[in-house]
């Protein structure tokens, strides 16, 4: 079930205590819709917490899968709304994509965070300068579903999605990037993808361009 | 006062207190069916079934809130220890929390010092041995010149556990006899047994076999692969009108669970942390309550519809209704003694 900002709040309130009842901590970067809802980016409920990376001191770990007590406190926390989250509500789906190893480039602005507090949990919520590649990225990964569509091929002003969940590209232009945001974050998409994505790359630039 | 302005720790205290005081009071209450102070004790429909070692760990538990008690504990020390099962006690004792170990090694060294005879007694008591107090000594001989002191009565329907081992024995032949009467309404399996009994599962069907042997069960097999099913054979064993058998291990273990419920907490704990912890504690009994629910009027409510911080007043009030529900089951009467037998149970 879709769940707003308070509500957001309210979760990550609960996994904080969670938390707090077993004496671990956890430190956690989020980004996704979560981190746009939490940041107050766009109006719009969540279905899930995407976590990019859990923090162990200065390291960067990625959480495939969470540390025990973070796992278990999730779960717990599922088990305390069963009406309204599921048992993946936090997941670190986002991260699979580098399986083991972090890419070669860190997807940019992670050290720009705005991080906040509920108990032992910390939750970094990712800023505009990581959001904005990442959402990218995420409109263009067209692995599970190659059905990307531009109309309007003629002025490259209109871009379509179909088959695909919409709301990625929904949330790029919410966040109304610049056109050195865009480029920059073109610039990180075009190091992570080894395929030919510029024809795709650049309808949708250009449709952000027209729509933001 | 309206529940709903209780703030979490009101809540937890009230349910922690209901716990304590229903714990309480069914061992006050059950002690003086089997003969403890039997003043205000009345038969009734209400009575209930008496479990010994469910009672005796409750009792064990429930004198740290209410220290008298510790004048029944030296009293079934003296009258009634070679009546229990110790194998059965352990069982049981698995189930429910607290440090209890002392309590019960404590509680052998004053059956051994009374003149227990079973060498379990012995192993358990660890080498001590706590003579009687001054006015229990001498009952385990003739039970004379005591008035207030005296053996336990075997013959109420209520005690047909004990009864039965006084009868046939300490074991679990015994006990299927008190379990099928106390169920003379059904007919129960022997996996039923075993949990309801806490023996192993082939003494159990031994024991039954035997018993259908000897005519005082009957049993049933039904049609198919279901397992042969076991009932009170009416007219052999005239035991009285036996109260229905009650889970109590499982209900001790939920009153001990619950006394405990927030304990161990960082203080000013959230309250979604104690529902938290509130909804570990109904999982426990889940499946529990829904074997054997309570009656309506009793009700026990369910984690899955009370999200997050919201099961915490439903929980108070489900420890609240469990409590109504033991207490409306046992007789009318004073919960503790009172006046002059209270004053004499000090001096105990």
């Amino acid at each position: 079930m879709p769940f707003s900002a308070s509500a957001l709040d309210r979760y990550l309130r609960a996994l904080g205590d969670e938390l707090s009842l077993t004496g671990a901590d956890a430190r956690i970067l989020v980004v996704g819709g979560a981190a746009l809802v939490l940041r107050g980016t766009v109006d719009r409920s969540t279905v899930d917490v995407d976590v990019l990376a859990e923090i162990q001191g200065d390291t960067l770990l990625i959480p495939r899968p969470f540390s025990e007590a973070l796992g278990q406190a999730i779960a717990r926390v599922a088990a305390s709304f069963p009406a309204d989250l599921e048992p993946g509500w936090m997941n670190a789906a986002v991260a699979s994509v580098w399986q083991s190893h972090w890419p070669a480039r860190l997807p940019p602005g992670l050290d720009a965070a705005e991080w906040r507090d509920y108990g032992p949990l910390a939750v970094g919520i990712a800023g505009r300068e990581t959001l904005i590649p990442m959402k990218l990225h995420a409109v263009l990964d067209l692995g599970a579903s190659p059905t990307f569509d531009a109309s309007g091929r003629n002025t490259g002003a209109t871009v379509s999605l179909t088959g695909y969940d919409r709301r990625h590209l929904a949330d790029l232009v919410a966040l109304a990037p610049t056109d050195a945001e865009l480029e920059a974050a073109a610039a990180w998409v075009q190091d992570q993808d080894a395929g030919d994505i510029d024809p795709l790359l650049h309808a949708v630039l250009a449709h952000v361009r027209s729509v933001r | 006062m309206s529940a709903l302005s209780d703030s979490p720790t009101v809540l937890v205290a009230r349910a922690r207190q209901s716990a304590t005081d229903a714990l309480v009071d069914v061992c006050w209450q059950q002690w003086g069916r089997l003969g403890f102070m039997t003043g205000d004790v009345r038969s009734g429909a209400g009575d209930a079934f008496i479990d010994p070692e469910a009672l005796l760990l409750m009792t064990l538990d429930a004198v740290r809130a209410e220290p008298r008690l510790d004048a029944a504990l030296s009293w079934w020390a003296v009258v009634g220890a070679d009546l229990m099962s110790i194998p059965r006690l352990s069982a049981i004792r698995a189930s429910v929390p607290g440090d209890l170990d002392g309590p019960i090694v404590g509680f052998a060294a004053c059956a051994v010092g009374a003149g227990a005879t079973s060498t379990a007694w012995k192993r358990l008591a660890r080498g001590e041995r706590v003579p009687p107090p001054e006015r229990l000594k001498g009952v385990s001989d003739t039970g004379t010149g005591l008035t207030l002191v005296e053996r336990p009565a075997l013959t109420r329907p209520e005690a047909a556990m004990l009864r039965v081992r006084a009868l046939a024995g300490v074991g679990a032949k015994a006990d299927v006899i008190a379990f099928l009467a106390a169920t003379s309404d059904r007919s129960s399996s022997a996996k039923t047994l075993q949990k309801a009994l806490g023996y192993s599962y082939v003494p159990l069907r031994r024991a039954a076999d035997d018993l259908v042997a000897a005519g005082i069960a009957c049993a049933e097999a039904p049609a198919g692969r279901g397992a042969v099913r076991y009932a009170f054979q009416p007219g052999v064993l005239d035991l009285g009108n036996v109260p229905p058998w009650r889970y109590w291990p499982q209900i001790a273990a939920f009153l001990l669970h619950t006394a405990r419920w927030g304990g161990g907490l960082p203080p000013g704990a959230s309250a979604y942390a104690l529902a938290s912890r509130a909804r570990d504690l109904a999982g426990l009994f889940e499946a529990f309550w829904a074997e054997h629910p309570l009656p309506a009027r009793y009700p026990v409510a369910a984690p899955r519809d009370h999200p997050g911080e919201a099961y915490l007043e439903p929980f108070a009030q489900t420890v609240e209704a469990v409590a109504r529900w033991i207490a409306d089951g046992l007789p009318v009467g004073p919960a503790a003694p009172s006046g002059l037998v209270a004053s004499i149970l000090d001096e105990l």
